[in-house]
């Protein structure tokens, strides 16, 4: 059932991309208290319907309590037409906006998006409304991602963005549509992420629009520089040396990469696209794949499975991101194909389960990381020592080694078909550019409604609850200080 | 008076020159530009720059009776005089 309505989704929404956009959803889109739904309903159950009617279950089940809503949202961006549009559940409150207790999504001149009486966002794709959701659920899912993988005692790590201290909860404001500019960005000053938009380039007008919200690689990538910055807040200064500003940009392409693997129907889309070897064309490595072809770079704007090394870049933070990413992505691909059982389950697990173990390890060794200056050496250790510590068996840590030693970041005292012994710290191999100023110029050519049914307070509770958090870090923080004098 | 605007950054890191030169634009119009030159001056202060990725800056070139005066300006989102310039003289040029 589920399958048959998500290939109607697909090929409704492949149809609609011809066109300049849908004046309603197909009425079998979604649930919705209408009547033309109930409608549907009576219908497909007559024609759909086995047997008798079903005997109720004289057992009373507790029915559980719906906390967050669905949405429609693109898969990839609309160019990646393959897997186009699905439906995803934010397991979290939200108000109109879309909104929550960290982020609020604006588009000027449009009115907040409301739920509809179940509490989801649906929207017609290609229009603002669509736009400003889909722009909310790739940030909220990016978040609610790097609060599990940091969570302690079953208890997300509250995450918080640079600016938030015990007493200031402001959320991230979100423009969708922030102005016509070839970019998308995020400014702590501003305490927001922007989303450009502007026609594409060389095409004969009317030439069509591209909306740079509309790919999650981007939104993702933005987000990921708002979530570091709130976990490494001398990182983004511009003083630091380009190794740590290009730190900030391959987090942010990682975390387009490990988005879109948390997602299981995109695991087993990338599975059957790739034969299960991540070396092999895939939509994965592509990032910004709409924004590239716009460009004129048919495989994105930035490829993560590329063979940069360091000696090959400069100090633009962008180009010299590639080896950082590259590396990380190779490292994924390895632990992967190491830990394939196709005999004994699915690749797709597998996949699954090595991303995400890839990315918590790539955060807590960010997190481990000097809080100035970081290169990438400095992260790969870390890496190593993580990974040691969770007692994972020592490819792993070959992996990990032999990666950074090949793209020239790091050299290996022992040769490279030796394991890693835990005492080896890798040395840094010196880059021309290590003493240069970052270069940040070029790239690599690069809801009832909420008031009513109890949703705005339960997003007051939670802010309530993420205030909490923040002075009870504070308060283990300068305990931890106290102890150390 | 010429006013070159060279953009930077950003997430595509695409460069891009614009150029107007007022003496080729109505009288009106001219006043207009001139103007937003001297509030854009006034508005930028040196030394002071956004924090952010991704942002896009930009160099402001202003050439005016045999000399050069030039602004640093980063695009974080806010909306002023010097972004109001920019966007006149990328659509002039």
């Amino acid at each position: 059932m589920l399958k048959q309505e998500t290939t109607t989704i697909v090929d409704e929404v492949l149809e609609s991309t011809s066109e300049p956009r849908q004046s309603t959803v197909p009425v079998g889109f979604v649930p919705t208290p209408t009547a033309d739904y109930r409608e549907h309903r009576k219908l497909a159950k007559v024609t759909r319907a086995v047997g008798a009617p079903p005997i109720p279950n004289p057992v009373p089940i507790p029915i559980p309590v719906l906390v967050g809503p669905r949405v429609l949202m693109w898969k990839q961006d609309p160019s990646v037409a393959e897997i186009g549009i699905r439906k995803a559940f934010l397991p979290r409150p939200a108000s109109s906006g879309p909104s929550d207790a960290r982020i609020k999504v604006v588009i000027a001149g449009m009115t907040p998006v409301t739920p509809n009486a179940m509490g989801d966002f649906i929207q017609t794709p290609l229009t603002p409304q669509f736009d400003a959701v889909h722009t909310f659920a790739v940030v909220r899912e990016t978040l609610t991602m790097y609060q599990r993988a940091l969570a302690v005692g079953g208890v997300p790590a509250p995450l918080p963005w640079q600016w938030n201290t015990p007493t200031v909860a402001d959320p991230i404001q979100v423009f969708p549509r922030h102005s016509n500019m070839q970019n998308a960005f995020y400014s702590r000053s501003g305490r927001l992420l922007a989303f450009g938009f502007f026609p594409k380039p060389g095409a004969p007008n009317p030439a069509p629009v591209i909306f740079t919200c509309r790919s999650l690689d981007i939104v993702a990538h933005e987000t990921g520089h708002a979530v570091l910055d709130g976990l490494k807040p001398n990182w983004i200064l511009a003083n630091n040396p380009p190794q740590t500003g290009a730190l900030h940009e391959a987090f942010g392409d990682l975390t387009a990469i490990f988005l879109t693997l948390s997602q299981l129907d995109q695991v087993e889309a990338v599975i059957a696209q790739t034969k299960a070897n991540l070396h092999n064309r895939t939509f994965l490595a592509d990032l910004a794949e709409e924004f590239g072809l716009a460009l004129g770079l048919p495989m994105g704007l930035r490829n993560a499975d590329n063979d940069l090394k360091l000696s090959q870049v400069g100090n633009e933070v962008h180009a010299l991101s590639q080896v950082f990413t590259g590396a990380i992505y190779d490292i994924l691909a390895d632990i992967f194909a190491f830990e394939r059982r196709p005999a004994l389950r699915d690749d797709a697990v597998t996949l699954h389960q090595t991303a995400q173990y890839v990315m918590s390890l790539l955060l807590r060794a960010i997190h481990a990381a000097p809080a100035t200056g970081a290169t990438f050496a400095s992260v790969a250790n870390q890496m190593l020592i993580v990974a040691n510590a969770d007692g994972k068996p020592v490819a792993y840590r070959n992996f990990i080694r032999n990666r950074f030693t090949v793209r020239e970041v790091v050299v290996s005292p022992t040769p490279l078909t030796e394991d890693h012994r835990t005492a080896h710290t890798l040395e840094a191999v010196a880059h021309f550019a290590d003493s240069m100023p970052q270069n940040r110029e070029a790239c690599c050519g690069t809801m009832t409604l909420p008031e009513n049914n109890g949703v705005d307070e339960s997003i007051q509770a939670e802010q309530r609850e993420f205030l909490e958090q923040l002075a009870g870090e504070l308060q283990e923080r300068k305990k931890a200080k106290a102890e150390t004098r | 008076m010429q006013i070159t605007v060279r953009r930077t950054g950003g997430y595509a890191g695409s460069q891009n020159v614009s150029s107007i030169d007022t003496s080729g634009l109505e009288a009106s119009q001219r006043t207009r530009i001139e103007q937003l030159v001297r509030d854009a001056a006034a508005s930028v202060r040196p030394g002071e720059e956004a924090i952010g990725a991704d942002l896009m800056r930009y160099e402001i070139t202003i050439r005016e009776n045999g000399t050069n005066r030039s602004l640093a300006w980063t695009d974080d989102g806010t909306f002023g005089p010097v972004k109001q310039l920019i966007e006149e003289v990328q659509q002039l040029s």
